[in-house]
């Protein structure tokens, strides 16, 4: 389908500066598609992570997908916001979000 | 019922917001019919159906205060049944863009109009394989270009064909530029990054622009026409006050046991910049927010002398609508307040038409106050009325949402030139 791996990597984008401006340093990003189900996985050093920024990111990265606004804005993807982190929630499918030892590794699914 | 994350949509199912939206269209329907006769109501929607809806159409001048506010009903309730039909689930979009459509139901947009656009719009999603779910946001929002339709229908650009020939390619033309739509919206919005609420009034002045060059170049030519009325603000506005009110107590008693005050203190804290979701993000809050701004935009135009007629009540009712999905009054306000020092100083009336929409319709660049602050917003709204006139000369009347067509241009420049002189506000 078109643009949907234009708006994989957008997400991942925005998930990675949203990643930096919570301080994290030495980022390792994993992903993977088959063309239908886009997979990845980013972990990155925070220290420290505040349990409000942790909670904030799980919301709104679970929020119901809404395909009707994914087709309008996903344009605006790929740089960070506080909107833009409402945006990609609503483009994804589930996204597991962990904070242990200082690692952040957040888990994301998304099918076209 | 659990509606999972996958985004799956339900079989159809009247959910309670379109319980409540289908409400509002009760009360303006029942309005229409105490203010005129079901006849005159008819007649009234047969001229604002067969009347050439460029920008600016009071529908209350074409065809009545009944029929103006009963066309706006009508158009509300093509949206929803439109969003029932697909099983679309609500969220603050849809809901701001149903809201949008009973407003400009009130000046330009009518079920003939809108029917090819939308079937562009579905044809597209065809097109592309994809569900028309997908574009349900597009289905209603095209309605931009609704006047593109009755003008090539019932206008003077196409002359000596006679009616039947006009009409078909009054559809043929809507078709086209409904299945155009999405593609150029869903672009634009990069062009301003989100600081435009209206995208949809951009990406449909850019189609417009090119509509227009087209005529031109076969040497036809739009003359734009304005229809205003008056002498009605009593009636208006108290139907825009019950408004107000109904979502307010709805907000209330459909999320009670919520922490309204907390859910308001982060909505006002947000820059509202695309995509601010605040229905989704805080349920019912969302409907106080909308009953807010709705009392604070009459009470502004009513303070200023401005007559509360389609046009003024389509600007109150899309800044109510946005109360959902991007706007408070913390971010309105400087806007407007911009919007004003610019109306004062021009030279034109400050209760012209003109005038009026603009300062309503600046509303659409309340991000930037949202995330730069007062000076930058009254800035934004202060460039945006003295740009919105030129706007409009490029699309002839044919873009219904044409100060988000201004407001595209006006954060086109103005943001990159705020972000190389300050810092955001969070």
């Amino acid at each position: 389908m078109r643009f949907e791996f234009e708006k994989d990597i957008r997400i991942m984008a925005d998930l990675a500066v949203h990643c930096h401006r919570l301080g994290a340093k030495e980022y390792k990003m994993d992903m993977s598609c088959d063309g239908e189900v886009f997979t990845f996985c980013i972990r990155c050093k925070i220290k420290p992570l505040p349990q409000n920024d942790l909670e904030e990111l799980e919301t709104q990265l679970n929020r119901p997908r809404q395909r009707e606004i994914e087709e309008s804005y996903w344009g605006l993807t790929g740089e960070d916001s506080d909107s833009h982190l409402t945006l990609v929630g609503m483009m994804l499918d589930g996204a597991d979000v962990r904070y242990s030892g200082g690692e952040l590794t957040i888990s994301a699914r998304r099918e076209a | 019922m659990s509606e999972g994350k996958n985004g799956l949509y339900q079989p159809k199912q009247f959910h309670r917001e379109y319980r409540f939206f289908s409400a509002a269209l009760a009360v303006i329907a029942i309005y229409a019919l105490c203010l005129d006769s079901p006849l005159g109501i008819w007649r009234g929607l047969m001229d604002i159906m067969t009347s050439r809806s460029l920008l600016v159409t009071d529908y209350m001048a074409v065809g009545g205060p009944g029929a103006m506010l009963m066309n706006g009903a009508l158009a509300g309730l093509f949206g929803l049944a439109l969003m029932y039909l697909s099983g679309v689930r609500p969220s603050g979009a849809i809901i701001m863009a149903l809201w949008m459509t009973v407003g400009f139901g009130f000046f330009g947009k009518n079920i003939f109009n809108m029917l090819p656009l939308v079937l562009g719009v579905w044809l597209y999603a065809r097109a592309q394989k994809k569900p028309f779910t997908e574009y349900s946001l597009a289905s209603l929002l095209v309605a931009t270009l609704c006047p593109v339709v009755s003008e090539v229908a019932f206008g003077d650009v196409i002359i000596n064909h006679g009616p039947v020939p006009d009409i078909i390619l009054s559809v043929i033309i809507g078709v086209i530029s409904g299945f155009l739509f999405p593609i150029v919206s869903s672009f634009t919005v990069r062009v301003h990054d989100g600081y435009n609420l209206y995208n949809m009034g951009f990406s449909g002045g850019l189609i417009a622009m090119f509509l227009i060059a087209g005529f031109k170049a076969g040497g036809l030519e739009i003359h734009t026409a304005q229809f205003w009325a008056g002498d009605m603000n009593v009636q208006m506005a108290a139907l825009l006050y019950i408004l107000c009110v109904m979502l307010i107590a709805g907000g209330f008693v459909l999320g009670r046991g919520k922490d309204h005050a907390a859910a308001m203190k982060r909505i006002v804290r947000s820059s509202g910049r695309l995509v601010s979701d605040y229905y989704s993000l805080y349920g019912e809050t969302a409907y106080i927010n909308m009953g807010l701004l709705g009392i604070f935009a009459t009470t502004v135009v009513l303070a200023i002398g401005g007559d509360i007629n389609g046009p003024t009540m389509g600007g109150v009712l899309t800044i109510m609508a946005f109360g959902c999905f991007g706007k408070h009054l913390r971010n309105i306000v400087p806007v407007m307040a911009g919007a004003l020092a610019a109306i004062f100083a021009n030279v034109t009336d400050t209760r012209a038409p003109v005038n009026l929409l603009a300062l309503l319709f600046s509303t659409g660049l309340a991000p930037i106050a949202g995330q730069y602050g007062i000076i930058w917003g009254m800035v934004a709204g202060f460039i945006h009325v003295n740009i919105v006139i030129h706007a409009g000369y490029m699309t002839n009347g044919l873009n219904l949402y044409n100060n988000g067509f201004a407001a595209g241009f006006v954060a086109m420049l103005l943001v990159p030139v705020i972000n190389a002189l300050s810092k955001p506000r969070d």
